[in-house]
């Protein structure tokens, strides 16, 4: 039994200071996804989708084993993370949470009008948004043309080719630009 | 505020509640590939290593729906550079260039964390040019252990590939890739890893990363062949590999190399050698 100045031991109601659940998304050759690099999966992109799984009660039931104190012994027998008290670990969550905000474009109707499944399901949009939307990669706006992109967590979206990947057999969206502070090409947008 | 929270052990009363908001998924930022799971080398403390272990490969059909669930989260999160790794190598997979090629041309930066224990092609050098950084799993600058232990690797194959990478990126004109050192402490590489500290400021690296290695157990090896992890040895055991520890964390941060540790271990083993001199 490990005592209290091994590394790989967390004493009873501390936790570990890992905010992976919540940040950290591992695709396996399998398809699995993982919530960390030291667990198994918690579900399959073969038979769901990615924001479903990060949503789904098996990663629900680890970010609470850790909020309230309970490890289990995976996370316990792993170093990799230093020992911090439950509270401590509750708050850093809540800051992380609160810092997810739609874009400062987000428009509510904009959105729905784009994502007419949302409006047919009742949800609404900025709840919609926060849970699934930003996961999904769902438009803000629907699409009149190519979207340039204005800053941070604004979409841009442009249906182009589906022969991006070898062996693609189904079409994906492709980005013309996904990242902050990246411009997009003009010469491109012109030509699309 | 809706609250939840876990029964004690015992089946006692929940002792501290949580927020059921804090149940949600946060912004994500960092996503890892593992593109597959088999390896070319055989290292004695892995998992790969075990006769029974099967790797697999990432299909081309599953990459595809990998990289959409990629360039989805990418949309409306900030993403770290992506990593591409895992348990396997992932410049072993056939057709791995294409995978980086497709998320670098859309803006996604890009991190690959490789053994670098291979002869690279020309592509592949284009690939690894690209990236934003290359992490190299090493465990020493001693060639000969390093054979030893990780079977396979030539210590000389991959300052070489790291020259060839840079130079690549002269050739296209980019900004060189940023490498950084992966290191696994255990028994056998920490009696003189002061020696290894100055090695990755003779090789440039920016980052150098330290875990205590957790061996895989149940190889049946010979006793030369074994490794321990440094939580399994006694305090006289561990002074003298803290104190090279110490000496070779403070160098490479003399010279503007990063050093992170991974979770507090240094300190634990530490605490636990002056609890018990």
């Amino acid at each position: 039994m490990p005592d209290a100045s091994h590394s790989r031991f967390v004493p009873p109601d501390m936790t570990r200071d890992c905010l992976d659940p919540w940040v950290y998304v591992e695709f396996k050759a399998d398809g699995g996804i993982l919530p960390c690099c030291v667990r198994g999966p918690i579900g399959n992109m073969g038979d769901r989708s990615l924001a479903n799984i990060v949503n789904g009660v098996e990663i629900r039931a680890l970010r609470l084993a850790l909020l309230s104190g309970r490890p289990d012994e995976i996370c316990q027998a792993r170093g990799l993370r230093s020992v911090i008290t439950p509270a401590v670990l509750q708050s850093k969550v809540g800051m992380l949470i609160d810092s997810i905000k739609p874009p400062e474009q987000f428009d509510g109707e904009s959105y729905l009008d784009a994502n007419p499944d949302v409006r047919a399901a009742g949800e609404g949009a900025t709840r919609h948004f926060l849970k699934w939307g930003r996961l999904e990669g769902r438009p803000l706006a629907a699409r009149t043309g190519p979207e340039v992109r204005k800053g941070p967590g604004t979409a841009v979206q442009t249906e182009l080719s589906v022969s991006d990947w070898p062996g693609t057999t189904v079409g994906f969206p492709k980005e013309t630009n996904t990242l902050p502070g990246v411009p997009p090409d003009p010469e491109r947008l012109a030509a699309e | 505020m809706p609250m939840t929270g876990v029964a004690a052990p015992e089946g006692g009363e929940m002792t501290i509640p949580v927020a059921e908001a804090l149940l949600n998924p946060g912004p994500i930022r960092h996503v890892r590939l593992d593109m597959t799971s088999r390896c070319n080398l055989r290292c004695v403390y892995c998992a790969v290593s075990h006769p029974d272990y099967r790797g697999t490969d990432m299909d081309d059909a599953m990459v595809s729906r990998v990289l959409a669930a990629v360039l989805d989260l990418a949309r409306h999160n900030d993403l770290e550079p992506v990593d591409l790794n895992g348990h396997g190598e992932t410049t072993f997979r056939a057709g791995w260039t294409d995978l980086c090629f497709a998320l670098i041309e859309r803006g996604i930066r890009v991190r690959l964390t490789s053994n670098f224990a291979k002869n690279f092609s020309e592509i592949e050098l284009e690939a690894l040019a690209s990236m934003d950084t290359i992490a190299i799993s090493v465990d020493s600058s001693d060639a000969k252990f390093l054979r030893g232990v990780r079977r396979k690797v030539d210590l000389r194959q991959i300052v070489a590939n790291m020259a060839f990478v840079r130079s690549t990126a002269l050739k296209l004109h980019r900004p060189p890739s940023e490498f950084a050192f992966l290191c696994g402490l255990y028994d056998k590489n920490t009696s003189e890893w002061d020696e290894f500290a100055r090695f990755t400021i003779a090789m440039g690296v920016k980052t150098v990363g330290l875990w205590s290695l957790t061996e895989h157990r149940g190889m049946n090896l010979p006793e030369k062949d074994q490794v321990r992890s440094l939580d399994d040895l006694s305090g006289v055991e561990l002074s003298s590999r803290l104190s090279s520890i110490r000496r070779g964390l403070d160098l490479p941060r003399r010279h503007g190399v990063e050093v992170i540790t991974q979770g507090a271990f240094i300190e634990a083993l530490e605490h636990r050698v002056r609890a018990h001199a």
